[in-house]
């Protein structure tokens, strides 16, 4: 399929908070359900609207005992660094799960992966300034190649339904309700 | 990096390989630079298709029947409470003529854009733009519609003035896989509560496309979209005078203008996490690029739609004669007038007269909005027209051609007073951290941000604090009166008289009245930027009677399964399908 929505990915290389490397599309992204925030650790700003949001999609799936993937991109890769994104993750409590990893990129490659996944401003002032950051969360399931993104600062239940109801693997209803 | 349209395609061409391509990091006017292949072609070659009315089909189980009710085998999203004669809504006068019925499957179907390039596409009943829906005043119709997609799918009736249960709320779905009786009484607001209808707010020119939750931009870009013409006893009489050309002949031409991107091997180019607004290369009539139209030396009427998810067009004819404009949007105007160019945004419509009769044998309907951003368009500019439409002029004048010229009657209009109004609400428009919110909130599906009382008229002010953004507002239900608008845009044709859809532009304010008819909610109003929609720029209103609570409240299963045409059981066991 031409259009497969993840090839527009860059699978540039990424730290996680355990200090693991990891290709943003090749292991994060492939063949898989996947939900990617942007924070940075000093954000007093949308970011702990973010994660707390992105904790409670998270605990919804889980209790769906589904296959998923969360991403949270750091924007201020040039200050935070592997341990900053652990101590971040812990303050949140969200550190220990095995499928959400809190990255880092190199700086030059920030901007593809951000403008990639729909995380931009095409005003540059705004675009250029990190406390100005995108608050979108941007989801999908590369199986079906369907991908949305919706501002992180909703209802954190209603986000978490519609990232169910657009990255379910059966479309046809009959299908979803026996599967 | 300056890059001009040329070099831009150029640039697409030769990278056009890696598929879907985005040029990143770079310097440039736009975020995202793909617009569509550019494919070679030969313009003005093809014959502009006419969309044909959608024919009658018998319906079995019949509507309304238990059988044919929410969370029935066979229609399994029922239909509006109000198609029963006995709600308290439905009057014995609403049944002038007896039902029509019609099925709609939405269905994916092969299409040539372009000339040898074959595109998988959504469509209704396997067309693109879909068949035209026929609608005369008083005669009720249901669409029995069934959604053989992979995705939610919701129809809405633009301009039209029907139940909450028909009118595609986002989340009134029709899932994949299920059927849905679309019911459209075809009445129009009364002049007061029991009193006459109201013909001076009849429709002419609607048209239907899908608005499902967060995919309405994908749905109408992969093809989900059609015409309806409505004719009321007031216009049928300017028909048969021979004022306007009959709306079920050769001369009364549907006219939808769209953009369109492909990929290189012919699919679609849809970015879903492009949220600017999505700009195409190929410029779509009735469905294919360029096409050329064969026409009589006489008047013909086009009811040209702006059908594009994120495209401004100003509209003008290359041999600077002007347009007769009849209407704007949904209904004709007092008098029509003459417009040497028409400016649309997204989901406006401009009923006009071409008059072909003095005409040279070959004109173009050009494009002169120039637009390289999903934002709003850049401008005019009268030196770079882009050629939408050839009309090859054939033939000798005809004895009995339409009479209609400037300054024609045709459908009065009734300011609403400032003694109407009962209520004021404002609204601001703004971005927040690369999404929108209206009055500092998300949308939600769930809550009624305005429950105006049904029956009575309000004046509400639309602000755009967006900075640097366009955003065409459109209100469901019913048209609206701008009585005040700040903007660039010549607006004298909107000033005063009927629209459905209002163009805030940027930091531009319209200050617009309308009464809440007929019929309790949930309806809602948006931007019609497609993919701002689809971020969600939208909210609730819920026409109520004085002191009832709106049905929205928070909860999803709190809405009557007969209104959403969703089975509460289903609701409450999988609440996440209808989010």
């Amino acid at each position: 399929m031409s259009n497969q929505i993840s090839l527009q990915f860059p699978d540039v290389t990424v730290q996680n908070h355990r200090g693991e490397t990891r290709k943003f599309r090749t292991d994060y992204v492939t063949g898989r359900r996947v939900l990617i925030g942007f924070i940075y650790c000093q954000c007093d700003g949308i970011c702990p609207t973010t994660t707390k949001h992105m904790a409670r999609i998270h605990q919804v799936l889980r209790e769906r005992k589904l296959d998923f993937q969360f991403v949270s991109i750091t924007v201020t890769p040039h200050q935070d660094t592997v341990r900053d994104l652990h101590d971040y993750a812990e303050i949140y409590e969200q550190h220990r799960w095995k499928n959400w990893d809190f990255v880092r990129c190199s700086p030059e490659d920030l901007k593809p992966l951000r403008y990639a996944l729909g995380a931009y401003d095409p005003n540059p002032a705004i675009d250029g300034d990190y406390r100005q950051h995108s608050g979108l969360l941007t989801f999908g399931n590369d199986r079906t190649n369907r991908w949305s993104a919706l501002p992180a600062g909703m209802n954190a239940d209603e986000l978490a339904f519609t990232v169910l109801r657009i990255t379910r693997d059966a479309a046809k209803l009959k299908d979803y309700l026996q599967s | 990096m300056n890059l001009n349209r040329r070099n831009f395609l150029n640039a697409a061409a030769t990278a056009a390989v890696a598929l879907p391509f985005i040029k990143i990091g770079q310097t440039s006017a736009y975020a995202k630079e793909f617009h569509g292949f550019p494919f070679q072609f030969t313009p003005f070659t093809r014959e502009l298709p006419i969309p044909q009315p959608l024919g009658g089909t018998p319906l079995s189980p019949a509507p309304g029947t238990p059988a044919a009710s929410v969370g029935s085998e066979a229609v399994f999203h029922g239909i509006a409470p109000e198609f029963s004669p006995s709600h308290p809504t439905h009057r014995p006068d609403w049944d002038v003529h007896t039902l029509k019925t019609h099925t709609l499957e939405m269905r994916k179907a092969v299409h040539e854009y372009v000339p040898g390039v074959y595109t998988e596409c959504f469509t209704y009943n396997g067309l693109v733009p879909g068949p035209l829906i026929r609608a005369r005043f008083g005669q009720p119709m249901v669409v029995r519609t069934t959604n053989n997609l992979d995705v939610e799918t919701s129809v809405h009736l633009h301009g039209g003035h029907g139940p909450a249960h028909s009118d595609g709320h986002p989340v009134f779905y029709v899932m994949p896989g299920m059927t849905r009786d679309y019911y459209y009484p075809h009445i129009v607001p009364r002049v007061s509560p029991g009193g006459a209808f109201d013909f001076s707010e009849s429709p002419s020119t609607m048209w239907y496309h899908d608005h499902g939750n967060d995919v309405t931009g994908h749905n109408v870009a992969h093809g989900l979209a059609g015409m309806c013409k409505f004719t009321d006893p007031l216009e049928e009489n300017l028909m048969s005078t021979n004022v306007l050309p009959d709306a079920d002949g050769p001369y009364d031409v549907p006219l939808v203008l769209q953009d369109q991107a492909l990929n290189a091997d012919g699919s679609i180019f849809y970015d879903p996490l492009d949220h600017d607004g999505r700009l195409g290369n190929l410029f779509i009539a009735n469905g294919i690029v360029q096409p050329k139209f064969t026409v009589e030396r006489r008047k013909y009427r086009f009811r040209l739609l702006d059908g594009a998810t994120a495209r401004f067009m100003t509209l003008r004819l290359s041999n600077g004669q002007p347009f007769l404009q009849l209407g704007n949007d949904s209904w004709l105007l007092p008098n029509a007038v003459w417009r040497p160019e028409i400016t649309l945004s997204m989901a406006k419509r401009a009923d006009v007269i071409i008059d072909f009769t003095n005409a040279p044998d070959e004109l173009y309907l050009e494009n002169i909005m120039q637009q390289t951003s999903g934002r709003g368009p850049d401008g005019i500019d009268r030196t770079k027209p882009i050629r939408l439409v050839k009309f090859v002029v054939t033939g000798t004048r005809p004895t009995n051609d339409v009479t209609v010229t400037g300054g024609t009657p045709l459908r009065p209009n009734i300011p609403i007073r400032d003694s109407e109004i009962t209520a004021r609400r404002s609204f601001r428009f703004e971005r927040s951290n690369g999404a929108w919110v209206i009055n500092g909130d998300f949308y939600s599906p769930f809550r009624a941000d305005a429950v105006p009382q049904l029956n009575q008229a309000e004046e509400w002010t639309l602000e755009n604090k967006s900075g640097g953004w366009m955003h065409p507002i459109h209100m469901h239900l019913e048209a609206h009166q701008i009585v005040q608008y700040t903007g660039k845009f010549r607006a004298d044709v909107w000033l005063n008289r009927k629209s459905d859809t209002a163009i805030l532009e940027d930091n531009g304010k319209v200050r617009l009245r309308m009464k809440f008819r007929t019929f309790s909610g949930p309806f809602s109003f948006h931007c019609h930027n497609n993919e701002h929609e689809d971020m969600r720029m939208m909210k609730n209103f819920d026409p109520r009677p004085a002191g009832q609570p709106s049905v929205l409240n928070g909860r999803f299963w709190n809405v009557p399964q007969e209104i959403s045409g969703i089975p509460l059981s289903v609701v409450r066991r999988n609440p996440e399908l209808f989010h």
